[in-house]
């Protein structure tokens, strides 16, 4: 029973991590409307930025979230208005060759800067945990868990109880419907991806405290946030968390109970994109 | 010719022979570099090219058969189709008399192809995979620095069976690098009276390796073998203490350790292998390491700065003994190479299990203790004892 719940907590602790680097994907897909396939990238740049605040300032990643948030936040504007919103009513295919060019750029541009060196930030609570009864949780990955669930829950209360967040919601449901009702388009989908890059950069930096952080760090996070995406329902924010749940706990028993396991933890996650594009298109959680 | 014309010709006559002493110079000797300055393995790639620089300085300090060497360094970016395209570019354009440098075993199949085609000198520092062995089994002109992946996997278990363990429970990352390392693992653990009491695969780059490592600590085995990137030593060290998995040892492979791991408090008495550490107790290597801090004002941290270092020296030493440029009488050199570098290792070519001529056929084993690499086996070249079983926390 010990170990159940050992492995039930491992679950839950990965599923706050993917929670917190998928929400600001799910953002961009439902409200913009855009597959942001340099989400990775915005988290990798979050990382860097708590990576040399940390090292150079001995700023706690903790510490650096605001500034992460609007660094990032700002860059995704910036990116949002120089490009993005050229292509809104392209063609997919533009918009995927679009974010997947930006990405590899963002990559480059941090390997030109930083070498590709993986980087280990020396945070000296990194290795702690704490006992709850039998089973022990890791310190940064409970605190990560924490603020995935307070972000992810902040977020929703922006949608649902302000009214930028309704007109996010307005213009994700009818653009043509929301600028006739004097929405602004144009900004809520700005504000829109803006917070979905604050969101990955927020993420990366507190991917410090258990992460090397190097130029190629966002590719794996890309991968889940978009099986986590398609088990809550395509630009369905409500369903990260709970889709979270779902990948990790999977993720963490088949890891332990199977035998050779931990080679199988990619396969999961994408027998469940399988299974659920097969079975129920629209998501899980939708 | 008017006497204010005369100034003029006497100077058009000393540029003259000037020009002419220039074009008596005897010509460059040059030798080819393929090494990877970008991409994933940039890093130790940046770290060759410093110290062919080094190497360089010191080999035109006296020149070789009266001529300057010069080098030619192309970047393999880690890519195939690239080496290879250098490779046929050195050759050809630049006609150089000796390819060296070398690094990935994917980028080396693609050089090996070209190299067989169009044959000169191939000094080559990298490449483990047995298959780059292989395809290059019957060329004589072929010599390799760097340990194959059958020796490095013999010192691994050599070294476990020094410290006195007896089982291992292995973790490798299931692509082709930590695969390699588990195929042939039980055969070399029998061999040295060690059992692997189980082996199990992850993924690169997995965020969480709880599950792996509480099955290892189910296992009770006295070493935690971890056959991972250098990415994955981070969550492996950091999660390990979380758990308080306390094997006697910790023993990671990576290619090479992530900046700043000196200092994180998970990885102090994790013990690892490497081809060299600046640490080792050895004067050559000392004052290379010294050389090398002074000329770049940063550590040589990574194995392939005197693995570089060595390579181009021993080549140029190689050419002034055959006297010649001529690629059997550089062969024959090559063979004779009994140099005393700073790897710590005499470094001779021999036979090994497919090739003809094969470098250095074994690792050291460091451990991390209290921010440092400290080289602790083999006994010649150990710095201090290693902590074992490591007093995990304290």
């Amino acid at each position: 029973m010990d170990t159940f719940l050992q492995v039930l907590a491992f679950g839950v602790l990965r599923a706050g991590l993917y929670a917190l680097t998928s929400v600001g994907l799910a953002l961009a897909v439902g409200v913009v409307g855009i597959v942001n396939f340099a989400h990775g990238e915005f988290l990798m740049l979050g990382a860097f930025l708590g990576y040399w605040l940390f090292v150079l300032y001995h700023v706690d990643p903790l510490v650096a979230l605001p500034a992460s948030a609007v660094a990032l936040g700002g860059l995704g504007a910036v990116t949002y208005h120089v490009a993005i919103r050229r292509v809104l009513q392209a063609a997919p295919l533009n918009q995927t060759l679009l974010t997947f060019g930006l990405s590899i750029a963002l990559q480059n541009l941090a390997v030109v800067l930083w070498t590709g060196d993986n980087r280990a930030a020396p945070i000296p609570y990194a290795h702690l945990s704490v006992a709850l009864g039998s089973v022990r949780v890791g310190l940064p990955q409970a605190v990560v868990s924490a603020l995935a669930a307070l972000l992810t829950v902040a977020l929703y209360l922006v949608l649902d109880r302000t009214r930028t967040g309704k007109a996010m919601q307005a213009v994700a449901q009818d653009r043509l419907g929301a600028s006739l009702v004097g929405i602004e388009v144009d900004d809520a989908y700005r504000l829109a991806f803006a917070l979905s890059a604050g969101l990955a950069g927020m993420a990366g930096t507190l991917l410090v405290m258990q992460f090397a952080v190097s130029p190629y760090m966002g590719l794996s996070f890309t991968l889940r946030s978009f099986a986590i995406l398609v088990v809550a329902g395509l630009g369905n924010v409500r369903g990260v968390l709970p889709a979270s749940v779902v990948l990790g706990l999977a993720e963490a028993f088949v890891e332990y109970y199977l035998p050779g396991g931990t080679g199988w933890s990619e396969a999961v996650f994408f027998v469940l994109i399988f299974a659920v594009l097969v079975a129920r298109p629209q998501g899980l959680f939708r | 010719m008017g006497s204010r014309f005369r100034p003029y010709a006497w100077a058009v006559a000393v540029v003259a022979v000037a020009l002419s002493q220039v074009g008596a110079q005897p010509p460059t000797l040059r030798i080819g570099a393929i090494v990877p300055l970008t991409g994933p393995a940039g890093v130790s790639g940046q770290f060759m090219q410093k110290a062919y620089e080094l190497a360089l300085e010191e080999v035109n300090r006296t020149g070789v058969l009266g001529r300057r060497v010069e080098l030619i360094v192309e970047n393999d970016r880690g890519d195939p189709p690239t080496g290879a395209a250098a490779y046929v570019k050195l050759v050809t354009r630049d006609q150089v008399v000796a390819v060296i440098g070398g690094l990935q075993s994917s980028v080396s199949i693609a050089v090996a192809a070209q190299a067989r085609q169009r044959p000169v000198l191939m000094a080559w520092t990298g490449a483990a995979a047995v298959v780059v062995e292989q395809a290059l089994a019957d060329a004589d002109w072929f010599f390799h620095y760097h340990p194959w992946q059958y020796h490095n996997a013999d010192s691994t278990y050599r070294f476990i069976r020094s410290t006195g363990a007896r089982t291992i429970f292995l973790a490798y990352e299931d692509g082709p690098f930590g695969s390699s390392a588990v195929d042939e693992a039980r055969a070399f653990a029998r061999q040295y009276g060690l059992e692997i009491v189980a082996a199990e695969a992850f993924k690169t780059g997995s965020p969480d390796l709880t599950p792996l490592l509480t099955k290892a600590r189910g296992s009770a085995a006295d070493v935690f073998l971890f056959v991972g990137f250098d990415h994955d030593v981070i969550p492996m060290a950091t999660q390990a203490r979380q758990l308080g998995y306390s094997p006697k040892m910790i023993l990671g492979s990576p290619p090479s350790w992530p900046v700043g791991f000196e200092k994180l408090p998970a990885g102090n008495y994790i013990t690892g292998m490497a081809l060299w550490v600046p640490s080792i107790r050895h004067p050559a290597s000392q004052r290379f390491v010294r050389a090398y801090r002074e000329r770049f004002r940063e550590e040589p941290s990574s194995y392939w700065a005197p693995l570089a270092y060595t390579n181009l020296i021993t080549v140029a030493q190689a050419i002034q003994r055959a006297r010649s440029t001529e690629l059997g009488a550089l062969v024959q050199a090559m063979r004779q190479t009994e140099y005393d570098g700073p790897i710590g290792m005499r470094l001779t070519f021999k036979r090994s299990l497919y090739g003809r001529n094969q470098g250095f056929t074994r690792l050291m084993a460091f451990q991390w203790q209290n921010g440092r690499q400290v080289a602790v086996w083999p006994e010649e070249l150990a710095e201090a004892k290693l902590a074992y079983p490591a007093p995990w926390g304290r």
